[in-house]
């Protein structure tokens, strides 16, 4: 499984928001980090199909990103996650299985399965509009997980949530890692430095880094912080 | 087809599930009865600051002479009777409907004089001086639509048209008793335009709330969410149109018929509207009006989803449809811009009004002549789907961006 972005730009106007980004992705979980601005939510849109490239392409297995093919395999969280607050966590996600083509027995396994791991099990039948923002967080990364995505985008994934579900969202991360591609975006560098493959490094919309990391190349946080001190001195 | 009725079944949710769909259902729901009820058999009747009755009693009285009159063709018998009942009105009395004379002789045969005033046209001074004669009732009668059709622009062939189905309406016509149609009728144009008004409101955020509530993203990445999802909102916007419109029209119709009766289902059109030439009973007519404002309901769902669309805002939407709605109320193209008028009266809140939907100007094709509510439905469908189709290319060009 390898998910090929060439060359893939995006340009509004005169400002470049994704500049020439290259990329193959197999198996694993990849950290994208950037300061706010970077370009990391856009490089994503453009991975998820909902934001059409100035240039270059995107495609897993040689499916290109603007076919249902591509879609079906893919989960993603956008970092402002949209619901409908009339309707039930378990109508929600039994809407976004039926979208993700699930038939109606597999979504409501699959829709059960999900609410439990995200720990809102007892919230299912509760609207929306009642929950918590730490609680919509976990219910937008159930629908994410839904119909068994090969690529999961996650933006921001731990935005919202408490120390503990923090953890439980790690590991739950590091274990979809192994069977699957997943890219997720975050500022905060702790989030990925333990569950992460790869980090990927955004800049002014151009990937200033890509590689492993592991304890002996020093403190993520610390080069984090550097390349954006960086950009700042330059800036 | 897979999951396509599960995600009908959800949209639809997504419509009904809104408090403004019932509150604005309920609200318009209250006009509608008002409209066929109340307007007419609330208050009382005054002239020259007397009360005379209340409406009611009136509607009571007029309702049993009428029934009495009834199965009776209007033929030279019955309109001697009328005019003897009205020559016996004093001719110096300031108000007449307050004579006795008129009470006790004019006012049971008061729908028949009325009808021959619509058949022909006379003023009320004619009709004091007018002698009671069938054939010329219907000499005046044939006068009056020819002028109409000289009013209306109509070509050779549309008058040969209208000729030959007048030959085709049964002379001299029965008189029926019909107010629950009647009513049903003259109440049509003020329940289109609220049915309309309402379908606006409840589908002005159907994909607008989408973008404005952030769904829109996941639903484009989803694998069935570029194409089927796009017609599970289409469908499920019309049958809500649907369903509203069938709402209206049942409701309409029960308070209608509840209220003034059931007779005259198969009375003649003519009795209604006296310048319609097509040979049309009573029912056929009122079904026919009440099938159009349903398609109008329709067309108008279609067309306010593809704004709501095109602007992805909700307010924006409404503000466009009801704006235009208002506008065209006082608007109006002269008819004798034959062409821009007539195209004008198709469009649906024009289209909710009797007048439009029985107008004399048809529109040929292929050889044949179609008359309003033969060709909209056809017109509806094609602009429906245009309408369709230009709204899922801006739904599928979409990009989530800016936020």
């Amino acid at each position: 499984m390898e998910l090929i972005i060439d060359r893939l730009s995006k340009q509004y106007g005169s400002r470049i928001a994704v500049d020439r980004v290259t990329l193959k992705l197999q198996k694993g979980v990849y950290g994208l980090l950037g300061a706010n601005g970077a370009g990391k939510t856009t490089l994503m849109r453009l991975i998820c199909g909902i934001l059409k490239p100035t240039g270059g392409s995107v495609s897993l297995d040689g499916e290109d990103v603007s076919s249902e093919e591509y879609r079906s395999r893919l989960g993603y969280l956008p970092q402002d996650f949209g619901y409908y607050p009339d309707f039930t966590g378990t109508d929600f996600l039994l809407y976004m299985a039926a979208l993700k083509g699930l038939d109606r027995t597999q979504a409501k396994r699959k829709a059960a399965e999900l609410l439990k791991l995200v720990a809102l099990q007892d919230a299912g039948k509760k609207k929306i509009k009642t929950y918590s923002g730490g609680m919509k967080q976990r219910l937008g990364i159930a629908q994410a997980l839904l119909g068994e995505p090969q690529l999961l985008i996650l933006d921001e994934p731990t935005a919202g949530l408490d120390p503990k579900e923090r953890v439980r969202f790690r590991d739950l991360i590091a274990q979809l890692g192994k069977d699957n591609i997943v890219l997720l975006s975050t500022h905060i560098v702790s989030d990925i430095e333990h569950i992460a493959d790869s980090i990927l490094m955004m800049k002014n919309g151009q990937l200033i880094f890509q590689g492993t990391w592991d304890e002996n190349s020093g403190d993520l946080e610390q080069f984090y912080l550097e390349q954006f001190e960086e950009g700042q001195d330059h800036g | 087809m897979a999951n396509f009725g599960v995600l009908y079944g959800y949209e639809l949710k997504k419509i009904v599930r809104r408090k403004i769909v019932w509150i604005t259902a309920a609200f318009m729901l209250f006009i509608v009865i008002i409209t066929v009820i109340v307007s007419r058999l609330a208050g009382s009747s005054y002239v020259d600051g007397y009360k005379i009755d209340t409406h009611y009693h009136m509607f009571q009285v007029d309702k049993e002479y009428q029934q009495r009159l009834s199965g009776r063709a209007i033929d030279q018998s019955l309109l001697e009777e009328m005019k003897d009942g009205y020559d016996k009105i004093p001719s110096d009395a300031e108000a007449y409907v307050l004579t006795g004379e008129y009470q006790i002789y004019a006012r049971p045969y008061s729908e028949i004089f009325n009808i021959v005033r619509n058949m022909t046209n006379m003023t009320f001074n004619e009709m004091w001086q007018w002698t009671a004669d069938e054939g010329d009732l219907y000499e005046r009668r044939q006068r009056m639509l020819e002028e109409a059709r000289e009013d209306d622009l109509l070509s050779q062939d549309e008058k040969a048209f209208w000729q030959e189905k007048e030959d085709k309406v049964e002379w001299p016509v029965v008189f029926v008793y019909k107010d629950g149609y009647h009513q049903l009728f003259d109440s049509m144009n003020t329940i289109g335009l609220m049915m309309l008004i309402v379908i606006t409101i409840c589908l002005s955020g159907v994909f607008a709330e989408e973008h404005s509530k952030r769904t829109d993203q996941l639903i484009l990445c989803s694998r069935y969410g570029r194409h089927k999802a796009y017609w599970a909102k289409i469908l499920a916007g019309i049958s809500f149109s649907l369903f509203s419109s069938v709402m209206y029209t049942v409701i309409a119709f029960s308070a209608a018929l509840a209220a003034y009766g059931a007779d005259g289902f198969s009375g003649a059109f003519q009795l209604m509207y006296a310048n319609y030439s097509y040979p049309l009973s009573v029912g056929a007519a009122i079904l026919i009006s009440y099938g159009m404002m349903i398609i109008a309901g329709i067309l108008t769902g279609i067309f306010v989803m593809m704004l709501s669309e095109l602007l992805h805002s909700s307010i924006g939407t409404l503000a466009l449809v009801v704006g235009m709605i208002i506008l065209l109320l006082f608007f109006n193209i002269p008819e004798h811009y034959r062409a821009a008028s007539q195209l004008l009266s198709y469009i649906p809140s024009e289209f909710v009004a009797v007048w439009s939907i029985f107008s004399l100007r048809t529109v040929s094709l292929a050889g044949r002549i179609f008359t309003a509510w033969q060709i909209v439905p056809a017109l509806y469908i094609l602009a429906g789907g245009v309408f369709a189709a230009v709204g899922k290319r801006a739904y599928v060009r979409y990009q989530v961006s800016g936020r």
